[in-house]
């Protein structure tokens, strides 16, 4: 176990040094897409720790994405250093997390995910009519603000931090009750779990790292606005990408991540392709649920499982 | 043996899916490599699909005549042109794809100020010269030295429509003093335009603005603002709107059955796809726009002749806007004589297109990048004819004013 546990140290530390030293190797063309994909892979991780390991599906989280964006924005206008505006921006998200998750945390499945719909759209028409968020138009980030290398080193360092958390998570008895809710909430609760604490919790935490990679986003495209950050689309797609990949796994959101940052830079350039993405997403996601409700991960295990059975009775 | 299956299996996964990021063939060198980056589907898209034909169709005329000469050397246009879905981070991503990964030369930029505004922060991170022809806020120009936008400021727009409404006023036409509905759309677009009126209605005291209110872009319900339109009493209702929010609040101001003497949507109003959608409730109705196939200059008749034949249809104001996009970048290119950003861009900096079919008929730029031309005001009448009322020296046909009821 222990030897496990330090291949997997060893493999997170050499995945990280190497994105930390890709700048000075990897043209930039290549380091855009690794950016995206290093985005995907923290939205779909953030929102695998509650709708993955606790069982809550939320479809607001652009909504904690587009706070800390313009938490970044708005005090970088009023000459606050950008880096020093991303602990603010996980705060305040993190904070909005707890005063919606209170109210929407007593309802129950389907109701649940559709109060976070309804806030998730809310937020968006509430950005929209205020004058100082520069209203549909959204805002620029102020000159100079601008600084690929360490941003990218920052959203990448961070997409492997999600990793390690989620994996520590899913191995600490903080993760076995997250996973209890997720069975059975009632069962849960007769044994002593605080279920309602647990998941404010850990929505704070997912809304927290959301809000984080919100600021790294803004310091990036340098411009936000309603449209681009409190999507209803970006929502469904931090959804799919877990459900996709292997929800309530650690792996499995992150290959959901790389499949869907893939499709949408590579098949949106295509122009046979155009705005075929939705239909590919449901698509896929059509099959995953017929087919491999355990995602691709699951597709992959199985697979694999075959090989090395055919290889040992070959053998 | 489980944890070390599963690890095996991820990095297997991992790798092939990294194997498919490969990238882009490499484009022909002898071609010139020009990007676009339009809303073709998503909300933006009835004008998107225009601004990418009217493209590809100025790109076609120059390959079909054998291409650009370019120091001497013929060559041909390689368009990439890719879809952002009306999606502002997605169109940034795309001209950075662009930029970045197809090595393009020059970049058509989209159509729409906010994601003009969200991809208008790429070019300067490349420098590769971008040339827009579907924004007119004055706020994304002027920032960087590699951006260019072939719409005049919304601004400008609202004054032009005011100076006809003073005239109008000076024939008799109307009453003074008027009072004035305004309505904008909360985007830069909409701010510049309520600028643009409230800064004439200051200098102007014939003028005063007795509503000033602004709504969600592509709203769903106009019944409670135009409740509060109707009581402000106005005679004039100005309001500044993208397509489908016109389309959207001239049926519900009908259905509502409001009057003013004097009604304007903008740059709205003489778009086919409102008249067709409105029919005879878009009579009357004054727009500004950036063209007219009305303009009475021989570019413009040879132009709207062309289009016809090839599309079969008449030029809309967004066609000719994206047409001339790609012909002022193309110039810019000849005459910068070679394939170098910085020569391209110090061109576009320079250029005077003498032969443009834009209103003034010739197009440059202004050192904010943005060009200043003369507007034209357009005014619907029955059975979808349009005539130029202002300026004078243009006009086709006499404004009606106040507006017929009912």
């Amino acid at each position: 176990m222990t030897s496990k546990r330090a291949l997997e140290a060893a493999g997170m530390l050499a995945v990280a040094g190497a994105l930390y030293f890709a700048p000075s190797f990897l043209e930039r063309g290549t380091l855009n897409d690794l950016w995206s994909v290093a985005l995907a892979v923290v939205l779909a991780s953030s929102w695998n720790l509650l709708g993955g390991f606790a069982g809550q599906v939320s479809i607001g989280y652009s909504a904690f994405l587009g706070i800390g964006a313009y938490t970044t924005v708005l005090l970088a206008l009023q000459g606050t250093p950008p880096v020093l505006t991303l602990p603010l921006g996980a705060l305040l998200a993190a904070g909005f997390s707890v005063i919606i998750g209170y109210p929407t945390f007593r309802l129950r499945g389907p109701y649940f995910t559709i109060a976070t719909i309804g806030v998730g759209e809310a937020v968006r028409v509430v950005a929209s009519s205020l004058s100082f968020a520069g209203g549909a138009s959204g805002l620029r980030m102020p000159a100079g603000s601008y600084d690929f290398e360490s941003n990218f080193r920052s959203m990448t360092l961070l997409a492997v931090a999600l990793v390690w958390i989620a994996l520590a998570i899913s191995r600490s008895a903080f993760g076995s009750a997250l996973s209890a809710v997720r069975q059975d909430i009632d069962a849960a609760e007769a044994l002593g779990v605080n279920s309602t604490r647990l998941k404010v919790t850990v929505h704070a935490l997912s809304a927290a790292l959301v809000g984080l990679a919100g600021g790294l986003f803004a310091i990036n495209f340098q411009y936000v606005s309603p449209g681009s950050v409190f999507d209803f689309r970006l929502s469904l797609t931090i959804v799919l990408m877990p459900i996709v990949g292997g929800v309530g796994t650690v792996a499995g959101p992150v290959l959901g991540a790389i499949l869907f940052g893939w499709l949408q830079l590579k098949l949106l350039s295509i122009p046979a392709l155009l705005s075929s993405s939705l239909f590919i997403y449901g698509a896929l996601l059509i099959a995953v649920m017929l087919f491999e409700p355990k995602g691709l991960l699951g597709l992959v295990r199985r697979l694999w499982a075959r090989r090395l059975r055919r290889f040992y009775i070959d053998a | 043996m489980t944890g070390i299956r599963s690890n095996r299996s991820f990095a297997l996964s991992v790798l092939s899916l990294a194997l498919a990021f490969s990238g882009p063939a490499a484009a022909q060198e002898a071609a010139i490599r020009i990007g676009a980056v339009l809303p073709v589907t998503g909300k933006e898209s009835k004008i998107g699909s225009a601004y990418k034909q009217a493209t590809e169709f100025a790109v076609k005329e120059v390959n079909d005549a054998g291409g650009l000469d370019v120091g001497g050397k013929r060559m041909k246009i390689d368009l990439a042109l890719l879809d952002d879905t009306s999606d502002a981070s997605r169109s940034e991503q795309l001209v950075e794809q662009l930029m970045a990964q197809q090595k393009v030369h020059a970049v058509i930029g989209g159509y729409g100020s906010q994601l003009v505004q969200a991809q208008s922060v790429v070019p300067d991170r490349y420098g590769i010269p971008y040339v827009s022809g579907g924004a007119g806020a004055t706020s994304i120009y002027g920032r960087s030295k590699w951006v260019f936008g072939v719409l005049s400021p919304v601004e400008n727009l609202a004054s032009t429509q005011m100076d006809f409404l003073s005239d109008l006023v000076a024939q008799g036409k109307l009453k003074k003093p008027l009072k004035i509905a305004l309505l904008i759309e909360n985007t830069e677009h909409g701010k510049d335009f309520q600028k643009g009126v409230k800064d004439y209605a200051k200098a102007h005291p014939e003028f005063s603005v007795v509503l000033d209110e602004s709504f969600e872009l592509y709203a769903p319900d106009f019944k409670p603002l135009l409740g509060r339109v109707a009581a402000a009493k106005a005679d004039l209702f100005m309001c500044d709107a993208h397509l489908e929010d016109f389309i959207s609040m001239q049926r519900t101001y009908t259905q509502m059955g409001l009057y003013h003497q004097m009604v304007t949507y903008g740059a709205r109003g003489a778009d086919e796809a409102g008249r067709k959608a409105l029919g005879a409730a878009t009579d009357y109705i004054f727009a500004s726009g950036w063209w007219s196939d009305l303009l009475p200059y021989p570019q413009v008749k040879a132009f709207t002749a062309k289009w016809k034949a090839a599309a079969g249809s008449a030029p809309q104001w967004y066609h000719a806007t994206a047409y001339e996009t790609v012909r002022v970048l193309f110039a810019a290119i000849q005459k910068a004589g070679s394939l170098n950003p910085e020569a391209i861009r110090a061109a576009l900096a320079g250029i005077e297109l003498k032969d443009s079919i834009l209103p003034g008929g010739v197009l440059k730029f202004t050192k904010t990048g943005q060009a200043v031309l003369p507007f034209v005001v357009t005014q619907n009448k029955p059975d979808g004819k349009v005539d130029i009322v202002w300026p004078k020296e243009a006009r086709t046909g006499e404004a009606v004013a106040p507006m017929p009821k009912g």
